[in-house]
């Protein structure tokens, strides 16, 4: 029972590749859109017509591209790119890569995660109710179409806090494993809006430094954890959608992390060899469930 | 980057800062956690456990020892806030906590000040609690040693645990006011407060009388309040009545300066339950050479009471520093023997018997000057006292020399008194005479005045082998009477000497002792057979022990369990 949550993330490590491969192969534009049939952008309307046109001027889609497309046999994701082009026509159209890298992408991202405590647990540790972390995430896009995505990935957390307890030192520290499934909504240039969900486990350790204590009080153990968020990935730059060698993104995301409660038995942690019959204290059950938030910088590419 | 990116970018860098500084401002812990604990006056030895007061947590942590792997059991319980003291019941099964509350009360929800009783009987490893509120803070407390009554009062300064931030004295008091408990109900009934009167004086000390016989062959228990300046009765079984008997107050008046004294100490003869004649107190002062000795009688003016106090006041030649009521041999008596008061003298190395109804004395020249007297008859064996029914009293307390004890036989005091005196083995001055328990109640524990060992004297044998100890010790006797620890407080070493074989056996601890317990273990295995625990309590961090098998001690089977008082509220 102890090691289940190690073989969850053995399951979850050994799977992940697999479900990338699988899903790298059926990319819908990229081999459907030919490089030289790049139209020109259109011409601006005439300032004269006093009629105004059924759409902006700068959403109207450019006439060039459309025999091409009847000349091709029309993925699904062309729709996409003509929208995308429609929105925001000062961008480059996707159709030079037929992907719009600004969607389907790797992405790195590092920041910091805040997360509120209010187990009473959690009071030893803390002297309010707040575990600052460190945060860090690799995702891949796996699947993209409508202006949607899927992601996944592989998330870490650490967050370490400690207090002093009646005179004693206390710390306790989370280190969180995780892999995050990501939904996507692009809104073009701006970014895109998600929701996420990241099971993984926890390993918790939490010690106490007593002058009366044969050794330091500690206690380590995996948990079960489980993430809900849902946020804002905000791009940063370059905002086009042609090929660049990187992009960045601040991002913002915030939720409800749940991990499994355990029991804060600790006991000295003595040397090998060390015969002495010791016992050490009960700081009663804790778990590190709460809502939390999430910034970070993300760059993808 | 265009001036509405930017202005979306800092609003919501602005608004991520916010919420950050937020979470991290919301919550919050106990104050508990932030209060550290208290390492002075912590840990109370009860019979079948030690008791931890927890002030800053408002409670009280008993430990017991189930099983016989040393293993050590803790249970809470709550207790009021701002202790003032703590004391222990003569008999080891209940603590009383006195608490000055949240004092002033600023609010409604501020506790009141209050008293927690809490029972862990013999064979009964679960403890319960009672809590009696008072209107008052009283830093003093007088337990019954027959379980039956407390009363706690103002005194001089309170013992055992001072309160801390606690402003225990309201603005005005009544130094005269006590608070009387009825302990005997299962559940707190509400006390009585009394205020006695006063001549100028203020509650001292309390005692409480073994049950008397009063001239109207009604048996009675009586408190007995020594103030400054004067001694009260107060009737215990009365004084729950919806109309109780006043007090009767009996001030005592120097011979010499004719101006007023102060109380060192009261004698209770009583040691015939069912004669009235021996309902009779001594007290004597500690700047007056008189003593005074009083006998209840029947009332004759004022009939509130059942009963009056007779005064002899007798001149003693100098200022006695113990008093006892003992019987004398005596050929004039119809029973051979006579009730005299013996009082110790030591500016003239004397001894005074007083005969209390005609105050008169004979001096009996002692071998030193000593100043302590406690009756042994009980426990000398042989023709020597038992046989004759007359009193044998233990004298130490000696100043210089080779004073140690000597064993003071009333047979013949009254017409031979120097032949009744016999020095001991012990030549060394002794500070204490420790009683042990049965089955070796026979015993006493002599630590010698210089701190540099002790005697363990055997009142059948009446001998005195010495036992020295390379640093000054301090000891502890066991309740079950099997054994002593002698340890050094600060000090890791630790030594249990049993009484059958005055073995030592040493052992010692990784952290500096503080106080030593010896407690009966629970055994689920043989619930009839006990074992022992001893608790070495460290008064370090959160507080540590290291237990013991009280009865084979080794310091590799040792178990060592810390912290105790940092568990959460």
């Amino acid at each position: 029972v102890k090691n289940q949550p190690l073989v969850f993330l053995a399951f979850l490590f050994t799977s992940m590749p697999a479900v990338g491969m699988a899903q790298d192969a059926p990319s819908p534009v990229t081999p459907a859109q030919p490089t030289p049939v790049v139209p020109a952008p259109p011409p601006l309307p005439a300032p004269v017509d006093a009629t105004p046109p059924p759409l902006p001027p700068r959403a109207e889609p450019p006439p060039a591209p459309a025999p091409v497309v009847e000349a091709t046999p029309a993925p699904v994701s062309q729709a996409i790119v003509v929208s995308a082009a429609q929105a925001y026509p000062q961008a480059e159209s996707t159709a030079a890569t037929g992907s719009d890298a600004r969607e389907s992408m790797w992405r790195i991202e590092m920041g910091f995660r805040g997360s509120y405590v209010p187990n009473a647990g959690y009071d030893p540790f803390s002297t309010n109710d707040f575990l600052p972390s460190f945060s860090v995430a690799a995702s891949r896009t796996l699947v993209a179409g409508h202006h949607l995505s899927f992601a996944a990935g592989l998330s870490w957390d650490y967050g370490r806090r400690g207090a002093e307890d009646r005179g004693d030192h206390a710390w306790i520290s989370a280190q969180r494993v995780a892999v995050p499934l990501e939904g996507r909504v692009h809104l073009g240039p701006l970014g895109y809006i998600f929701v996420r969900a990241a099971p993984g486990v926890v390993a918790e350790h939490a010690e106490v430094d007593d002058s009366s204590a044969a050794a330091p009080l500690s206690k380590t153990r995996w948990l079960f954890a489980t993430d809900v968020s849902g946020g804002l990935a905000w791009l940063l730059t370059p905002r086009s959608s042609a090929p660049a060698r990187a992009r960045l993104w601040l991002q913002a995301d915030g939720g409800y992390g749940w991990v499994a409660s355990q029991r804060l038995d600790l006991a000295p942690a003595l040397a090998s060899g060390d015969a002495r019959v010791v016992s050490g204290t009960d700081l009663g059950s804790i778990s590190l469930s709460g809502g939390f938030f999430r910034i970070a910088a993300a760059v993808s590419f | 980057m265009n001036p509405k990116s930017k202005k979306v970018a800092r609003s919501g860098l602005v608004g991520c800062m916010a919420l950050v500084a937020f979470l991290a401002s919301c919550g919050g812990r106990p104050s508990y956690w932030n209060d550290a604990v208290k390492t002075d006056s912590v840990a109370y030895g009860l019979a079948n456990g030690v008791a931890l007061v927890d002030d800053a947590d408002h409670r009280v942590v008993i430990l017991t020892t189930p099983g016989s792997d040393l293993q050590v059991a803790e249970q809470w319980l709550r207790i009021g806030h701002g202790v003032v003291s703590v004391t222990v019941s003569p008999d080891a099964t209940r603590l009383f906590v006195l608490s000055a509350g949240d004092w002033p009360r600023r609010t409604l929800k501020d506790e009141e000040p209050s008293m927690t009783v809490i029972d862990l009987p013999k064979d009964v490893f679960m403890a319960t609690a009672r809590r009696y509120d008072m209107s008052e803070p009283r830093g003093n407390l007088a337990v019954d040693p027959l379980g039956h009554w407390a009363a706690a009062y103002a005194g001089t300064s309170p013992s055992g645990v001072q309160a801390t931030g606690v402003a225990a004295a309201s603005f005005v008091q009544n130094p005269n006011e006590i608070v009387l408990f009825d302990l005997t109900p299962p559940s707190a009934v509400p006390p009585v407060t009394r205020t006695l009167q006063s001549f100028g004086g203020s509650p001292q000390r309390l005692v409480f009388t073994p049950e008397l016989m009063l001239p109207n062959m009604t048996p009675r228990r009586l408190l007995l309040i020594e103030t400054d300046i004067d001694l009260t009765m107060l009737d215990l079984d009365r004084a729950f009545d919806p109309s109780p008997p006043p007090e009767i107050t009996v001030p005592l008046t120097s011979k010499t300066t004719s101006g007023q004294v102060t109380t060192a100490g009261v004698a209770v003869d009583g040691r015939n339950a069912n004669d009235p004649n021996d309902a009779r107190f001594a007290v004597w002062t500690s700047s007056d050479t008189n003593l005074y000795t009083m006998q209840l009688v029947a009332p004759t003016t004022d009939l509130r009471n059942d009963f009056a106090p007779t005064i002899n006041v007798t001149d003693l030649g100098g200022v006695p520093s113990d008093v006892a009521w003992v019987e004398t041999t005596d050929a004039t008596s119809p029973t051979g023997l006579s009730l005299r008061v013996a009082a110790l003298v030591p500016s003239t190395s004397t001894a005074i018997l007083v005969d209390p109804d005609r105050s008169l004395t004979t001096p009996v020249t002692l071998p030193a000057p000593y100043q302590k007297l406690s009756l042994v008859t009980d426990l000398v064996a042989g023709a020597q006292a038992s046989t004759q029914d007359t009193d044998v009293a233990l004298l130490w307390g000696g100043q210089g020399g080779s004073s140690g004890v000597a064993l003071w036989t009333l047979k013949n005091s009254v017409m031979q008194p120097y032949a009744s005196i016999a020095t001991l083995g012990a030549t060394q001055p002794v500070s204490a005479a420790l009683d042990v328990p049965a089955p070796n109640q026979r015993l006493k524990v002599l630590p010698m005045a210089s701190g540099t060992g002790f005697y363990v004297l055997d009142l059948s044998a009446q001998n005195a082998p010495p036992l020295s100890t390379s640093l000054s010790a301090t000891l502890s006797i066991a309740p079950d009477g099997g054994r002593l620890w002698a340890y050094q407080q600060g000090g890791t070493d630790l030594a249990s000497v049993d009484f059958k074989t005055l073995n030592p056996i040493p052992v010692s601890t990784d952290l500096p002792i503080d106080s030593v317990f010896d407690i009966e273990r629970q055994d689920f295995v043989a619930p009839m057979v006990h074992g022992r625990a001893l608790i070495a309590v460290h008064n370090q961090g959160a507080i540590g022990i290291t237990v013991f098998d009280a009865l084979t001690p080794v310091t590799a089977t040792s178990r060592r369990v810390a912290p105790l008082l940092l568990e959460g509220p």
